[in-house]
């Protein structure tokens, strides 16, 4: 294959890269940090400023400088990013995205060397919220790297999840498949369900981030291991019970040595059921998408409907070459920061604009109206307007209208109507 | 049918001007709506090769275009021409087009004078005076030709009259209004000339001033001066009024727009 396929997972507090492997065919861990610290090839998302000199470390390197006095380290990079926060490093102000950019660069690096520069052939990125500021930054990044905007693309931990699943035997996933994931970010709860009879087959991951989550350091001790079992445990009793579920999944640096502490966990995990330990789970199903991304016909003929994917259709009715068709705008199972679409249409005696919007797994749609209050009245038809429609979040649709007017018969205003829908 | 309509094309970046009214068009939408609302002074020349080069050139609807093209290879009436162009850009619907016919057929059962005349007309309406005018002085020199009735010429004068005016050539609209009344004599053009004569200060011609009485001249002076009033009122409440309530940074926008218009409105008279 010419060039790396590359699974990029980054979290607050730990990142993961993975690179597909031709051999094994599989996705592999790089191990960037010292082995006996990460053995599932953890780097923590840390970057470190050399003391008097003009050089950074990132990861356990970061780590070991900031501890040796040697330089100053910013952790927690991703909260600081979406908070649009600063650090001042010896007397130089940095903005979190620049600091959360050299992060990128120096893993990019370090990767590239491993594979003697090899070239980057495509690039998936993997965040656990994924956030319009640090979709922008990664963007930024991987544009000054070299990778033009098709070589990049940026995934929910959820939607990562899928791809793994996917990628594994039919079994695991023929009823519910569950994933906890434990990591010094908190407790995760991932359940997938493959909505079968339907065209595309819908696949639906609700994540639930649980309070019950706590602080790994527990761990070092017998009485807090225990206490660590009986949560876990509780927690798989109540949400394990009564579904059919084909596999559990445990992921995460919290589940790495749960065999040494799951007393009573993991036998309510494993009852009747396959259950598997995967470290860099997320990153592997980052690399499983680089790889579809390949194909010509996906292996995945989903739609995927999780956090960082709309759930609704929106679309409207009119007329299309001299036929009532119903024109989709926004289709369920895209992602939201891809989301978007730009029409021109023609009014005939209305004054608002109606979209109907239907959740995906409803059958009935709801209608939005959105009034044109400001524009100017005009005869049937002679109005022509520019709609325009983004996603700032799943759950949210944006919307535009603007007056075009009817070429010099009715001149263009300044009309214009801004709306943000609840989707 | 929907309520909105999805275009067919982006817009043109060069429009298409057409020759009658000088309107730029940018899309087929408004070509559409061109010929719906103004077939009355869509001539056979509007069918042109710059029109097809803009279909194809500018919006790209190549297929529509070939479709009309093989469409008039056969030479159809100018009605079904525009009917055909109207339908395959699909902008109205079937019931529209069926209303558009029935215009179409009652604008065509005119005379070739009275299609002249309300082509003028609708020019005049529009604010295009220079060519009703140019339209109205056709009759002068085809009035022979035509045989056309006293009424019908009166109409034409009337009418010319109206288009001078428009023009702030006062005298012109007397002389016309003057041919009128040598035409036709009836109580309409004598309150019609009457009031102009008192708005303009040009005075009526001594035989048609001989035909007004002392009674309705003093009902019709008292109706113009009531007129007068409300005019002048509703002049100074209107917009342009308001317009110096603003503060000074609105003020000179909104009179800057406001002389535009008339601008616009004064290119639009003289085209």
């Amino acid at each position: 294959m010419d060039g790396l396929l590359i699974g990029f997972d980054l979290c607050d507090t730990y990142t993961q890269v993975c690179v597909y492997d031709e051999e094994t065919a599989e996705p592999v861990v790089i191990p960037l940090s010292d082995p006996e610290v990460a053995q599932f090839g953890d780097i923590p998302t840390v970057v470190c400023k050399c003391r008097r000199r003009d050089e950074w470390r990132i990861g356990s390197d970061g780590f070991k400088t900031a501890l040796e006095s040697d330089g100053i380290m910013v952790d927690k990079l991703i909260r600081l990013s979406r908070k649009s926060g600063v650090a001042t490093l010896e007397d130089v102000t940095y903005r979190a995205s620049e600091l959360l950019e050299i992060f990128i660069r120096k893993v990019l690096g370090l990767v590239s060397e491993k594979y003697d520069h090899a070239p980057i052939r495509k690039l998936v990125f993997t965040l656990r919220v994924l956030d319009a500021r640090i979709i922008e930054c990664i963007l930024d990044t991987a544009k000054k790297f070299g990778l033009s905007e098709d070589q990049v693309q940026i995934i929910g931990h959820a939607e990562a999840y899928m791809y793994f699943l996917m990628s594994q035997k039919p079994e695991v996933y023929a009823n519910i498949a569950s994933l906890f994931e434990l990591s010094e970010e908190g407790l995760t709860y991932m359940e997938c369900r493959v909505m079968r009879g339907m065209k595309p087959q819908i696949v639906r991951i609700n994540a639930e981030r649980l309070e019950e989550g706590f602080d790994l350091g527990i761990l070092e001790n017998a009485q807090g291991k225990r206490l660590a079992d009986n949560i876990i445990c509780s927690c798989a009793e109540r949400l394990l019970a009564k579904k059919i579920i084909s596999s559990v999944c445990l992921a995460g640096k919290g589940f790495e040595h749960v065999d040494q502490w799951g007393v009573k966990a993991l036998p309510v995990i494993c009852n009747r059921r396959k259950a598997f330990y995967e470290g860099p789970l997320f990153a592997k199903g980052a690399v499983y998408l680089a790889l579809d991304t390949l194909r010509e016909t996906s292996a995945y003929p989903y739609m995927c409907v999780c956090d960082g994917r709309l759930a609704s259709n929106v679309s409207i009715n009119m007329q299309v070459n001299g036929l009532a068709r119903q024109v989709k705008l926004v289709s369920a199972g895209t992602r939201w920061y891809q989301a978007g679409s730009e029409l021109e249409f023609y009014i005939d005696d209305m004054d608002s604009v109606d979209l109907n919007i239907q959740a995906i797994d409803q059958m009935q749609s709801r209608t939005v109206k959105v009034d044109l209050d400001n524009f100017p009245v005009r005869p049937k038809r002679a109005t022509r307007v520019k709609m325009s429609l983004s996603c700032p979040s799943e759950s949210l649709l944006k919307l535009k209208i603007e007056d075009m007017g009817f070429g010099t018969m009715f001149p263009a205003t300044d009309a214009c109507v801004e709306r943000e829908i609840p989707l | 049918m929907g309520s909105y309509i999805l275009s067919l094309s982006p817009m043109a970046k060069h429009p298409y001007r057409t020759r009658e009214l000088g309107v730029d068009i940018y899309t087929a939408e408004e070509l559409c709506y061109y010929i719906y609302h103004n077939f009355v002074v869509v001539d056979d020349e509007f069918i042109s090769r710059e029109l097809f080069e803009f279909l194809e050139d500018e919006l790209k609807l190549v297929d529509h275009v070939a479709h009309i093209r093989k469409y008039i290879e056969d030479k159809p009436s100018m009605e079904l021409t525009l009917l055909f162009i109207l339908r395959e850009f699909r902008f109205y619907n079937e019931t529209e087009l069926h209303e558009f016919q029935i215009r179409y057929e009652e604008f065509k059962r005119n005379g070739t004078a009275m299609r002249r005349l309300l082509k003028a007309d609708f020019l005049l309406e529009h604010g295009y005076v220079l060519g009703a005018l140019n339209m109205y002085h056709y009759f002068d020199y085809a009035k022979k030709d035509l045989t056309l009735q006293p009424d019908f010429i009166f109409k034409v004068r009337q009418h010319m009259a109206v288009a001078y005016i428009r023009l702030g050539l006062n005298t012109e609209a007397m002389e016309a209004f003057k041919s009128a009344w040598q035409e036709q004599q009836n109580e309409e053009i004598l309150k019609q000339i009457y009031r102009f004569s008192l708005f303009s200060g040009v005075p009526m011609p001594q035989e048609i001033a001989q035909a007004l009485d002392a009674v309705k001249e003093q009902q019709w002076r008292a109706e113009f001066e009531e007129a007068k009033t409300q005019a002048y009122l509703l002049a100074s409440t209107g917009s342009t009024a308001a317009i110096f309530t603003k503060d000074a940074v609105r003020r000179k926008e909104l009179l800057d727009e406001y002389i535009g218009r008339k601008k616009k409105e004064y290119r639009k008279a003289i085209l």
